[in-house]
């Protein structure tokens, strides 16, 4: 079932559809797994993720899945992830979630460390205005926040 | 979407989520393994999609709505309760190869059910597992069988293992396919570790296996010979090869192997290697070069904790008794022949012959049957270092050795038929020996004696045998061992040129200076050479003409070298004319130049007395000389050859006995061929020799000890009495072993001659006298 030229339907929650190559969407831990439990399969409903997200997700399964066969230098790779990844906030949580959801571990270290970037070297006040946080916490409470995490301040 | 899929309302209860998941995941998944049917056709993608969707949607509510715990939980439940309820009676109920056949059928189950928990409820493993540091969803789905259904059938499992075994060693077929799965239901259930496997079912098998050994090797060791129970063993370890390779792990083999080794060889080595008619040493005298590898390669296995050791004293026990009868029975011929007065000696030889063919014999056995173990050279070294050097009464094995060695090498020797290769071959064993000797020096010293002679009465085989052997020799002790005896073989090369510029240089003088005569001169390096006493004779007018123009040609090539002239090892031929008896014809004589000289005397007189003999020739008056002139008369009278005739003078008055002697020219003399060989009384190492041959390796060893006394206290400084001692003889032993009351003689006269000083306090501490 999982032969090189078998293709799957993908479906996403807004119900577009998304024929691919297994080989490529087996990147996917759940979807692998779903082709690997069951016969025949020829659309898998992927109820939690969006058709945008979704084409993002397949657009970076098709490039990584590439590179099994022709091999990219370590910058080249660097650079189409930091393409891919040049999205707006929105678009990037929702990657987050889908490659949790969809189990692709690639992917979600590399959006999650480029939240992790994100937040690197800012001072609270400025995180709060990166990701839009209302600062909820009272004066006490930060202060007493501050103090326990004094340690890991710049000296 | 289709139908199928369930539309959630936020948030979603753990009640509803899992009565969804049981309903369309867990019932029909337990109903294909009840009906064996392949899960995945009762699965379409949309309802595993549906299933994972609601685990993932349990997971990742916001709290309080997370039910990630209650998940795992209802897993575990669902998972015991199955195996409690529909798999472990059914297992129970049956016997025999039945039983197992289920078990492996419900195992192979509870795999396929274990894959589908892992990848439905993957979140958790991601996630939950490592947060809450729960087992995994495997190690809990291998736990679940272990706990519910392995614990309460193992111990009769195990045993009906065991039995299909003990079928299998009768040589009944058993479904070996069976036995290969349900043991491998041990390994698989300790999960990456072989505990369960070890304890449960190795260790039990390893027991019966030591039974079994027990049983049938003692009925064997009491029945069979030697080498069939040595076969049997073999058989049965094959066979236990065999049967752990079809059933068992690689660690199973090894330690069944080392059980097998210790209750089949080991427990019977002792019974087995002195049995009477086929034992060790048995095998050994037969040569039964088949059976003598199979013990070894069995006995050396790692199973036999004293492994070859006790074989290799008996070895060592048998070359010992061997040899020492050899020896003991040479010296016992020795005696006798002493007793005769010298008649019936017997010949070095036979004892170095036959020594060398029993340690050839037994290293052609420890080469192609022993695996040239180091423990069986070692046996075989013990015990020829233990009869070579025994005493033999007035001789040494090291003497003898080089006495053999002398017949191998001359050219007029006992075996001057053997072809070079032959002597070659001899020679590589007679090292093989020497090897074994403790005195070596004594060995060198007498070797060199001979080596001498050969080498100046030209009397040796081949220069390349001489130089070949001293390389030997070299290799096993060192080339400080052989130097002067590579110097002596040099001196003879280097001689040969020196003679040949001689000429060169005669003819430059355009002179027949030396008339008609051959004049050859070997020039030895002193030091190299055993130390021969240079004397005065006084030489006829032509010979010494010829030795004072050697020495000026000697004397113009180099500087500051001495020659002396040792006569005493000259050789000379004379032409003989005017002896009626050689009808008209002269003859040659080759004789020494201490004959020669006498010879030439009678040229001017036909009778001359002994007096007038020594005088003339310059010989001194001491009563060794006059026996040395006395011994060279005697043989030009000898009854072979008489050339001069032994009488009296009457004119002696009052001069002693000998004085009185007179010797005539024998002209009556008859030769009986135109070339006669004078015995030169030199050739053969003579008991004085041997005498001063010893006295002088005495003295090279009270030396070597100062030596190594005076080398350990100058890197020690202070030294406690016994421990000089035992680094003296540490030193030494190499050439010999030195006697401890020689080593504190000589400790004692260092001391007083003020190398050494005793520690005042403590008078057992040497300390170095700068």
């Amino acid at each position: 079932m999982n032969t090189e030229s078998k293709t799957v339907k993908l479906v996403s929650s807004d119900n577009e559809v998304f024929e691919v190559d297994t080989s490529i969407v087996s990147l996917s831990e759940t979807i692998k797994n779903v082709l690997e439990d069951t016969e025949d399969t020829e659309s898998i409903p992927l109820p939690n993720v969006e058709g945008r997200i979704l084409a993002k997700v397949i657009e970076y399964c098709r490039y990584h899945s590439l590179l099994k066969t022709i091999p990219q230098s370590e910058e080249d790779i660097e650079r189409w992830d930091r393409e891919f990844l040049n999205v707006d906030q929105p678009t990037l949580f929702h990657l987050i979630l889908a490659a949790n959801y969809l189990d692709i571990k690639s992917l979600l270290d590399l959006t999650c460390k480029r939240v992790a970037d994100m937040i690197k070297g800012k001072k609270p006040e400025e995180i709060r205005k990166e990701f839009n946080i209302v600062n909820d916490f009272t004066p006490e409470e930060e202060e007493e926040v501050r103090r326990e995490n004094a340690w890991c301040e710049d000296p | 979407m289709s139908n199928s899929f369930p539309r959630f309302t936020y948030p979603l209860s753990f009640e509803e989520g899992w009565s969804f998941i049981w309903n369309k995941g867990f019932l029909p998944l337990q109903q294909c393994l009840e009906s064996g049917m392949d899960s995945r056709k009762k699965y379409g993608a949309e309802q595993w999609m549906a299933i994972y969707n609601t685990v993932y949607t349990l997971c990742t509510q916001k709290p309080p709505y997370i039910y990630a715990d209650q998940l795992y939980l209802s897993i575990k439940e669902t998972e015991t309760q199955y195996l409690r309820e529909r798999v472990l009676p059914n297992v129970k109920s049956l016997h025999d190869e039945f039983k197992l056949k289920e078990l492996i059928h419900r195992w192979e189950n509870h795999k396929v059910m274990m894959r589908w928990i892992r990848k439905i409820f993957g979140y958790l493993d991601r996630f939950y597992v490592k947060r809450a540091q729960k087992p995994t969803l495997d190690e809990l789905s291998y736990t679940c069988f272990r706990d519910n259904v392995f614990q309460a059938v193992k111990s009769e499992v195990r045993s009906i293992i065991l039995s299909l075994l003990e079928k299998e060693r009768r040589g009944e077929t058993v479904d070996q396919l069976l036995i290969q799965s349900v043991v491998r239901i041990f390994i698989e259930l300790g999960n990456g570790s072989l505990k369960l496997y070890t304890e449960e079912l190795e260790t039990p098998y390893l027991k019966a296996v030591a039974e079994y050994c027990k049983a049938v090797s003692s009925r064997w060791a009491e029945e069979d010979s030697f080498p069939e129970y040595m076969l049997r063993v073999e058989e049965a370890l094959e066979d236990e090869v065999r049967r752990c390779k079809t059933y068992f792990i690689e660690q199973t083999e090894e330690r069944s192997l080392l059980i097998c080794e210790a209750e089949l060889l080991d427990a019977h080595q002792h019974k087995l290697l002195v049995k009477e008619q086929s034992g060790f040493i048995p095998l050994l005298l037969q040569g039964r070069k088949s059976d003598l590898a199979r013990w070894y390669r069995l006995f050396s296995r790692p199973g036999v904790s004293k492994g070859i050791e006790p074989a290799a004293e008996m070895l060592k026990t048998q070359i010992l008794q061997q040899g020492s009868d050899v020896v003991k029975g040479f010296r016992a011929r020795l005696e006798q022949a002493e007793r005769n007065g010298g008649e019936g000696t017997p010949h070095a030889q036979e004892l170095i012959e036959t020594l060398m063919d029993i340690h050839e014999q037994y290293l052609e056995v420890i080469v192609s049957c022993l695996g040239s173990h180091a423990r069986f050279y070692r046996a075989m070294k013990e015990a020829f270092e233990s009869f070579l050097n025994q005493p033999l009464g007035t001789v040494t094995c090291a003497e003898l050795l080089a006495t053999y060695c002398d017949s191998l090498l001359k050219a007029s020797g006992e075996m001057r038929h053997l072809s070079e290769d032959a002597i070659e071959e001899k020679l590589e064993r007679v090292v093989r020996i020497f090897s074994y000797l403790s005195e070596k020096d004594l060995f060198g010293e007498f070797y060199r004696k001979q080596l001498s002679k050969r080498l100046l009465f030209q009397r040796s085989v081949s220069e390349d045998l001489e130089r070949s052997f001293i390389t030997k020799l070299k290799m096993t002790c060192g080339s400080q061992y052989t130097s002067k005896l590579e110097g002596m073989v040099t001196d003879m090369h280097l001689s040969r040129e020196v003679q040949e510029g001689f000429q060169v240089w005669l003819q430059s003088k355009a002179v027949q200076v030396l008339g008609n005569l051959d004049f050859n001169v070997t020039v030895l390096t002193t030091g190299h050479w055993p130390t021969y006493k240079s004397d005065d004779i006084r030489l006829p007018e032509e010979l010494g003409r010829c030795l004072s123009l050697f020495q000026e040609y000697y004397d113009s090539r180099t500087s500051q070298r001495k020659l002396r002239w040792v006569h005493s090892l000259g050789v000379g031929t004379l032409h003989c004319y005017g002896f009626p008896m050689a009808k008209g014809r002269s003859f040659e004589l080759q004789v020494s130049t201490h004959q020669m000289c006498i010879l030439l005397l009678f040229n001017d007189a036909e009778r001359r007395s002994f007096r007038n003999i020594r005088e003339s020739l310059n010989i001194g008056n001491a009563e060794q000389d006059i026996e040395g002139l006395r011994k060279y008369l005697n043989s030009l009278c000898s009854s072979k050859y008489p050339i001069l005739l032994k009488g009296t003078t009457s004119s002696g008055q009052e001069e002693d006995g000998r004085d009185n002697e007179s010797y005539e020219i024998n002209l009556n003399f008859a030769p009986v061929s135109r070339r006669i060989k004078i015995p030169l009384l030199m050739a053969r190492v003579n008991q004085e020799e041997k005498e001063a041959t010893r006295t002088a390796v005495d003295e090279d060893r009270r030396h070597a000890i100062e030596a190594a006394i005076v080398r350990i206290m100058k890197s020690r400084k202070s030294i406690d009495h016994q421990r000089l001692i035992v680094e003296v003889s540490q030193q030494l032993m190499q050439l010999f072993n030195p006697d401890p009351k020689v080593i504190k003689a000589r400790i004692e006269d260092l001391i007083s001659r003020e190398y050494i000083e005793r520690d005042e306090q403590n008078t057992s501490l040497y300390k170095y006298v700068a």
